[in-house]
């Protein structure tokens, strides 16, 4: 992958040792910072004392074995599941004031595709964060919705209620209503999971062009042997932080050892 | 002058509970969504507590007091529920029936202490049970009007939000919305639309004005505002149709009239309903000359299509890898050719023609590739 030209700067504290700490946060080339962050369920820990840092421009793989923590790292940036302790900045500020800027793509399994709407007005629902409280979506709103719909291949669909797609066509309409959010951060629960491959292409491709447009993408994968193909940053976990930065850097057999407690069964290519 | 007088109640009652059931209809939509239906119950169960104690304190029969006395026993309830499900670490669903039976119980110990005291006259009170709606009169309407008003505007200057946390609340919190407050505000919602019908249908059966007409519009439209709309049509017709029956038959009591109506308009629905009734369905099953699949590999090649003109075709190879190995792809493709909705350009490439496109635009989930669709 020839990603070099769009290679964000390097995060990380030793690049500027002159700033303060305060200083670091604002710098806008982080667009995710976590800080401390310890969250569990019912006294088991889930993620334990994270420290890591999203550079701005990024796409990211969440990487890690059942059980790691990676969808608790997601819903906490989300502000979904309260931490026991730390902190996170987007773009230098705390996060919760800056929830308009993160688009979540969640699991296929996580609402009811019974529900009586159709395409169309699912991915409106994207826009309306940005439409404000009383008012309703707007002529432009629905041309992006229509135009996120064609970049995810689904136009042809959008009168169709939602339950009748299969389970790669509901994930691009996921995608889609993400897209409209016109957010800067993207982050996506498993969006390869159990998809066609025609979707998967089609997954890639949106993703390719986030980067070039600027975006941070942060994306929980299973696929150990996409992720050089399809990523260029990567976050490894088990609970604890295990390693982040750069694939070429921290994709290693040692760090995947690390995550996977030696089980992974991944033979690197060379 | 019996007969005028008859009729101008009869007025009264079927104007109030077609009122009722058209506001019932509405909000019983979007809890039924968010399946909340079981907390409808609930919160209708739970005001008869609150029902018996307004009057035990102000000595007053009059249908607003004793409302007041079951909002505020019915978002008590509801609080607590909450509660329990969040720091006791209970089920919703058990939490839900300790609640209803819990406050359910109550009130009948209420009811029944009361009625024993002396010096007290509850009549009257015990018909908040199962609803007598003979003894409305022109300013309970006006209460369910206003009720019923303020609890629509609610839902027109919220819908949007209403509707983001009914489908994905995790969404909705993610971009920012304060769920929790919203969540709130539709309890409030959906208790205001259970008191207005205590004095009609009762604390027993209010949830199934709520509920019923809910499930059987859904049976008819896959249009959340079209339900909405059409839930709205069946709860006031049963309204009217249970009252005018009520006036007519001797002994027979409006609320349970009204619930047994849409009842079987609910009923009906679930069998006749043209795109989820079981009849239909099993019609449906029975002509499919072809498995449902070929209906996904018609879509596929009408994305294909719909990508790069089509012009030259698409390689079977290409197609048969977007479909799992057990599928067999060859076989639905052929299917799709004898029906003239895809055609086999040149060896190996397959392209969809006009008629399979406009059948792929028209179809919904399921497909009836043996009907009217080739032949009109």
């Amino acid at each position: 992958m020839s990603n070099n030209k769009s290679t964000p700067p390097q995060g990380g504290a030793s690049d500027n040792r002159a700033a303060t700490p305060m200083e670091h946060l604002q710098r806008l080339d982080v667009a995710i910072h976590v800080e401390d962050l310890t969250v569990s369920f019912d006294n088991t820990p889930v993620l334990w004392d994270i420290d890591m840092e999203i550079p701005k421009g990024v796409i990211m793989a969440v990487i890690g074995p059942n059980g790691a923590g990676k969808t608790t790292m997601l819903k906490s940036i989300l502000g979904l599941t309260k931490p026991n302790a730390g902190q996170i900045f987007i773009f230098g500020k705390p996060a919760e004031k800056q929830r308009r800027l993160i688009a979540y793509v969640p699991q296929k399994a996580s609402v009811d595709w019974d529900f009586p709407i159709s395409v169309l007005d699912m991915v409106l629902m994207g826009t309306y964060s940005n439409v404000g409280w009383i008012l309703r979506p707007s002529k432009a709103s629905k041309q992006r919705a229509i135009d996120a719909l064609k970049q995810v291949g689904m136009l042809a669909f959008k009168d169709k209620q939602i339950g009748a797609l299969s389970g790669g066509q509901k994930q691009r309409i996921f995608i889609a209503r993400a897209l409209v959010q016109e957010a800067d951060i993207f982050l996506m629960d498993e969006p390869f999971q159990g998809v066609d491959l025609a979707t998967e292409r089609a997954i890639v491709e949106i993703l390719h062009d986030l980067k070039e447009r600027g975006k941070t993408v942060a994306v929980v994968h299973h696929d150990l042997q996409t992720v050089r193909e399809y990523f260029n940053w990567v976050f490894m976990i088990n609970v604890r932080r295990i390693a982040v930065g750069p694939v070429n850097k921290v994709f290693t057999e040692e760090n995947l050892r690390l995550t996977y407690g030696g089980k992974s069964g991944f033979v690197e290519r060379s | 002058m019996f007969d005028i007088d008859f009729s101008y109640t009869l007025f009264i009652v079927a104007g109030g509970a077609a009122l009722l059931g058209a506001i019932s209809g509405i909000i019983g939509s979007l809890a039924m969504l968010k399946k909340n239906s079981l907390l409808a119950d609930a919160v209708s169960h739970a005001s008869l507590p609150g029902i018996v104690l307004a009057f035990m304190l102000t000595g007053s029969r009059t249908h607003s007091v004793l409302i007041i006395g079951a909002a505020i026993a019915g978002c008590f309830a509801a609080s607590n529920m909450f509660l329990l499900v969040k720091k006791g670490h209970l089920k919703k669903d058990s939490s839900l029936s300790l609640m209803l039976s819990m406050y359910f119980g109550l009130g009948m110990v209420l009811l029944s202490y009361i009625q024993y005291k002396p010096n007290t006259a509850p009549a009257g009170i015990e018909t908040f049970l199962f609803g007598q709606a003979a003894t409305m009169l022109v300013s309970d309407i006006q209460v369910i009007a206003v009720i019923g008003g303020i609890i629509l505007f609610l839902l027109i200057v919220f819908w949007k939000e209403l509707l983001l946390v009914a489908f994905d609340s995790e969404y909705a919190a993610g971009t920012g919305l304060p769920v929790t407050k919203l969540e709130l505000l539709f309890l409030f919602m959906l208790v205001g639309s259970v008191i207005i019908g205590l004095q009609t249908v009762g604390v027993v059966l209010m949830s199934a004005l709520l509920v019923t007409p809910a499930a059987a519009a859904r049976q008819w439209t896959n249009n959340i505002v079209v339900m909405m709309l059409l839930a709205s049509f069946f709860g006031a017709l049963s309204g009217v149709i249970g009252s005018v029956a009520s006036s007519f038959i001797p002994n027979l009591p409006t609320g349970p009239a009204i619930i047994v109506c849409i009842s079987l308009i609910a009923l009906l629905s679930f069998f006749l309903a043209p795109c989820r009734g079981i009849i239909p369905n099993y019609l449906r099953r029975k002509n499919k000359l072809i498995y449902a699949d070929a209906h996904a590999v018609l879509d596929t090649l009408y994305i294909l299509a719909g990508q790069d003109g089509g012009e030259k075709g698409h390689e079977r190879a290409h197609i048969r890898s977007m479909f799992p190995i057990k599928n067999d792809v060859d076989a639905m493709l052929a299917e799709l050719k004898e029906k003239g909705l895809a055609t086999e350009i040149s060896p190996a490439h397959w392209s969809i023609t006009p008629l399979g496109r406009s059948v792929a635009e028209r179809s919904g989930h399921i497909i009836d590739m043996s009907g009217k669709a080739l032949h009109d």
